[in-house]
């Protein structure tokens, strides 16, 4: 019997019995797709942290976990960090020795986090608009493209920022932003969010205000307007009037991203930010090795366990040959009986079950990516 | 022993038995088989009571039986010297069989069940083998159920089907274990036609039991148990 023959009366058994042929197929796909699945998302996540880590030679942020510090820097992940002053990043301007850009991560605008930073992050990250412009001035902000998507937001639109302290007077109100750009899609956590420029998160923070002609009553009382009471909106016609009340190099900010020349510059700038008081700085890339490490130690627990689940399918398989066998005894012997060597016989079973094999791959393959694309990106689970 | 009366057998048997002994397993039955031979365009039929080793002999002759004593020959070759291995493929290619219980494979059609001797290599399975394989089945009556699978089948229909699955590789001998006893008798009589034109010079060895069928033979073969054997005609 040629290859071709037994292949065509083994798919033609298996499709008699597509049910059973199926749900065998099935049950080999399950303990494949699993760790199929969980490989291929933590060799994603991995490299996922070890691209954006390598990408990002330095971090300070005020002293606490440097595994926050390195979430909220690297992936703008709101974190409760100490704030940073924002003169840390002048004295690493001062050394000469690479960039720095400063991060605030403290607000939000319809729930996404609202990062405050300067233009220079954008060609740090080679973020490109998609439309539109980066934040030029006070009150612009540029949306991620899942952001924008999500929130149904384009260039024009405006956007009000969360409120953070509602019952503090003291405190500003929120802010209403112009949309003037949206990112193109990168595939990392930079889509997800809302840029503007620092100075904007110092004016939701109360740091920066500008001042209006108050509408005044027949009685000479201050009268506030209902756009008044929801949100301060920045417009560029007034934008000259928002001043700072103090010392601007004391704004807070959660992080700095600094970005050594070379190694020597990474090295000396590593050393000498160390000394600063009130500074951590932390080496994304380690902090990432540890990361990785952990989820290495957890995959190579459930390479264990599926191991054993491998084993017990196997087992399972060789009950189902053999009880299979047995119920399609008499078949098997008119096989013989007609003409058909034991081999053939054999070569036969093979078939069948080599084709069961490849349906089971196949469906643990479909199973695996089908999983790796409903579950969300790794690389934002941080 | 008995020797066949009729002479062309004597010339040149398609199938002989030559003080064949066949047993079943240690302790079991033991048939002594009388000799007689089955001469080329020869249609005998093999008779007898339950029991008596009809099937046995058929599969003894088909190299499904082993031999334990005696000679056997099959479509002109010794069965017995051969191994398992060579009495498969003799069968295979030499021999067409019409197994009681049919043998139909569930998961193939009609048709593809009658062309199973040749993707198991009794001969090229091409588009003339599949017009073959049609032909048989329409002489049989069976063209409209050609692409139904055996559990669509009746059992006349699954008989049938297993008649010409003994056919489609033109064995030299046939060897059919009551192949019409579940065919009324009109499409019995079709399918004795059938069988009889297609094995054309070769050889037939026929179990039957309807004594109408036995004057169509040219010869029946009667076993009586324990090595009796009887001649008619």
């Amino acid at each position: 019997m040629t290859p071709r023959h037994a292949l065509a009366l083994a798919a033609r058994a298996l499709w008699h019995s597509r049910g059973r042929t199926l749900l065998t197929a099935l049950a080999l796909a399950l303990p494949l797709a699993l760790p199929w699945a969980v490989h291929r998302l933590s060799d994603g996540y991995v490299q996922g942290l070890a691209a954006r880590a390598e990408a990002t030679p330095l971090v300070l942020g005020a002293p606490g976990s440097q595994v926050d510090l390195t979430l909220a820097a690297l992936w703008l992940r709101p974190a409760p960090l100490a704030p940073l002053p924002a003169s840390v990043a002048d004295a690493v301007r001062a050394e000469g020795l690479g960039g720095a850009v400063p991060l605030h991560l403290r607000y939000s605008a319809r729930g996404r986090p609202l990062v405050g930073t300067r233009v220079d992050y954008f060609a740090r990250r080679g973020l490109q608009p998609a439309q539109g412009t980066h934040p030029l001035q006070l009150g612009d902000a540029v949306l991620g493209a899942e952001a924008a998507a999500a929130l149904g937001l384009g260039v024009g639109d405006r956007i009000i920022t969360d409120a953070a302290h509602p019952f503090d007077l003291a405190r500003s109100q929120p802010v209403r932003l112009r949309v003037v750009g949206v990112l193109a899609p990168t595939g990392g956590p930079d889509d997800g969010v809302i840029f503007t420029d620092v100075l904007t998160t110092w004016v939701v923070d109360g740091l920066i205000h500008g001042h209006r002609d108050p509408t005044r009553g027949d009685a000479g009382e201050v009268v506030l307007g209902p756009g008044d009471a929801v949100a301060l909106d920045l417009d560029p016609a007034r934008l000259g009037q928002f001043h700072p009340h103090g010392d601007l190099a004391d704004a807070p900010l959660t992080a700095v991203l600094v970005f050594p020349t070379d190694a020597k510059a990474k090295a000396l700038l590593a050393g000498r930010l160390g000394r600063l008081d009130g500074v951590r700085v932390v080496r994304p890339d380690q902090v990432v090795a540890q990361l990785a490490g952990l989820v290495l130690k957890l995959r190579r627990l459930l390479d264990a366990h599926q191991a054993l689940v491998a084993a017990s399918t196997a087992l399972f398989v060789a009950l189902v040959i053999g009880l299979g066998l047995r119920a399609r005894a008499a078949e098997l012997r008119a096989l013989v009986d007609v003409g058909a060597s034991r081999a053939a016989v054999v070569v036969l079973q093979a078939a069948e079950w080599g084709l069961i094999g490849a349906l089971a791959l196949a469906l643990a393959a479909a199973g695996a990516a089908l999983g790796v694309w409903l579950l969300p990106d790794p690389a934002r689970w941080t | 022993m008995a020797a066949s009366t009729d002479p062309r057998a004597l010339l040149e048997p398609i199938a002989r038995v030559e003080g064949l002994r066949l047993t079943h397993g240690p302790g079991g039955w033991a048939l002594e088989c009388p000799d007689f031979a089955v001469a080329a365009g020869e249609r005998v039929a093999l008779a007898g009571p339950s029991g008596a080793g009809k099937t046995t002999l058929l599969r003894a002759l088909a190299g499904l039986h082993p031999i334990a004593g005696g000679q056997a020959w099959a479509a002109g070759a010794p069965l017995k010297a051969r191994g398992e291995a060579g009495r498969r493929r003799h069968r295979l290619r030499q021999v067409g069989v019409v197994f009681q219980r049919f043998g139909l494979l569930p998961h193939l059609d009609a048709l593809e069940n009658v062309l199973l001797p040749l993707r198991l290599g009794a001969g090229p399975l091409d588009g003339a083998a599949r017009s073959r394989g049609r032909t048989l089945l329409a002489a049989v009556g069976l063209e409209a159920v050609a692409h139904r699978k055996p559990s669509a089948l009746s059992v006349g229909e699954q008989q049938r089907v297993a008649l010409c699955r003994a056919l489609i590789h033109r064995p030299r001998l046939v060897l059919a274990d009551e192949p019409t006893a579940s065919l009324d008798p009109a499409t019995a009589h079709r399918a004795l036609d059938v069988l009889f034109a297609e094995v054309g010079a070769g050889g037939l060895l026929c179990v039957t039991h309807d004594p109408a069928q036995h004057a169509r033979f040219d010869r029946v073969v009667t076993l009586r148990g324990a090595g009796a054997l009887g001649v008619s005609r």
